[in-house]
């Protein structure tokens, strides 16, 4: 019984030393650690047993929605949603993510309007509503008549 | 002591209770349908796309093509085109002296395929398919030996310089996965680009369009990306 007892005690001191040195592994950070023993002892987390949950954590995402811009426009998202150009206010500005910081200003430009609503083969109909050569041509940005927030009059 | 029939009854239950919950899982796997009648072809979502997933200058995870189908002395001719991805829109063509068939764009991306070639070849598995139908890369264990860029018959595949690894769309889901849409579709004006769960109401009324069309179906990697609205020359 004593035989069997010792044998016990030193394969439970063994698996104590395994477990020990894994987590020491662990808190010295992932490119000390690659996690194979993490498939062993069938945790999930960041050190390689769930890729998906690597892919997750490893990408931020930049484009946060209308209800971030709202926070501080309201004024423009309520008009917005009147008008046609009622998408995303990141389709046009760009992504939001450190916007106080990051300019988000477009360009006043014509060329930039023209890129959705100039009339080129294979576009549908529904954005092509006027003459674009000689509809303000050629020195009046739209912005001047519309507003790019609710772009139809009234 | 237990009889012999009370054991095969208590077998049969236990049996019974242990597959039932398999069978009656609901189906968490996620779709993805474009309406091309509804592309204006802008290129908000490549340019999109690029600022998410830091895409490098001239590599696409997406991009729209433009198809054009005429009549060239009397034979149907197609003309095909995505010039830097559409990524700055459109230019006019002039098609003034033949009879336009058709034309329409035709934004494309990863298949995000139930039968994935790209995941077969990988010689180190570092590309999976996970549970809800993403086609995934891990970039810890790619080594680049670019055998899925060759293997992917749809090209949504692309070599990072950079980083030396095999890149590719995923769906954004980092973005799905903490309840957001895929950036191209979030940022899509006209709402081209569709995308949920396979049994979410409008994704399954638009599955029923029986003009839907995957491409390439023939090579049987099941793609879960479906077009609506689009011509048999899409290839």
């Amino acid at each position: 019984m004593k035989h069997v007892t010792r044998a016990l005690l030193l394969f439970v001191f063994i698996v104590l030393v395994f477990i020990s040195a894994i987590f020491t592994l662990r808190a010295l950070g992932e490119e000390y650690y690659p996690g194979i023993p993490d498939s062993l002892l069938g945790i999930k987390g960041l050190y390689g047993y769930d890729r998906n949950e690597k892919v997750i954590i490893r990408n931020e995402p930049d484009f946060l929605g209308k209800e971030y811009c709202k926070n501080c426009h309201e004024e423009i998202y309520e008009k917005s949603l009147k008008g046609k150009h009622d998408f995303e206010c990141e389709t046009c500005h760009g992504a939001g993510r450190g916007h106080p910081d990051k300019d988000l200003s477009v360009e006043n430009t014509r060329d930039f309007c023209l890129n959705c609503h100039k009339p080129v083969i294979a576009r549908p109909d529904f954005s092509l509503v006027y003459d674009w050569e000689t509809h303000g041509y050629p020195d009046k940005p739209c912005t001047v008549c519309h507003d790019p927030h609710h772009p139809w009059f009234g | 002591m237990i009889s012999r029939r009370e054991f095969l009854k208590s077998g049969i239950k236990l049996a019974i209770i242990l597959t039932l919950p398999v069978s009656s899982a609901k189906s968490e796997k996620y779709v993805y349908v474009i309406d091309a009648s509804r592309c204006i072809g802008c290129g908000s979502c490549v340019r999109a796309c690029r600022e998410e997933n830091n895409v490098p200058e001239g590599k696409y995870r997406t991009w729209v093509e433009r198809y054009v189908v005429y009549m060239n002395e009397g034979i149907e001719e197609v003309y095909v085109e995505s010039p830097e991805g559409g990524e700055h829109g459109f230019e006019d063509l002039d098609f003034s002296d033949k009879e336009v068939l058709r034309a329409y764009f035709v934004p494309k991306l990863c298949m995000h395929c139930e039968k994935p070639p790209c995941v077969k070849v990988c010689p180190v598995n570092a590309t999976w398919l996970t549970d809800d139908g993403f086609v995934l890369i891990d970039e810890d264990h790619c080594i680049g030996c670019k055998y899925c860029i060759q293997a992917c018959p749809y090209g949504a595949r692309y070599f990072h310089e950079e980083k030396h690894v095999v890149d590719k769309c995923t769906w954004c889901y980092h973005r799905v996965k903490r309840g957001m849409k895929p950036a191209c579709v979030h940022v899509c004006p006209t709402g081209a680009r569709i995308f949920g769960k396979i049994d979410d109401k409008e994704i399954e009324e638009r599955l029923r369009d029986p003009t839907i069309k995957i491409l390439k179906p023939e090579l049987n990697t099941r793609p879960k990306v479906f077009y609506q609205k689009i011509g048999w020359e899409v290839w």
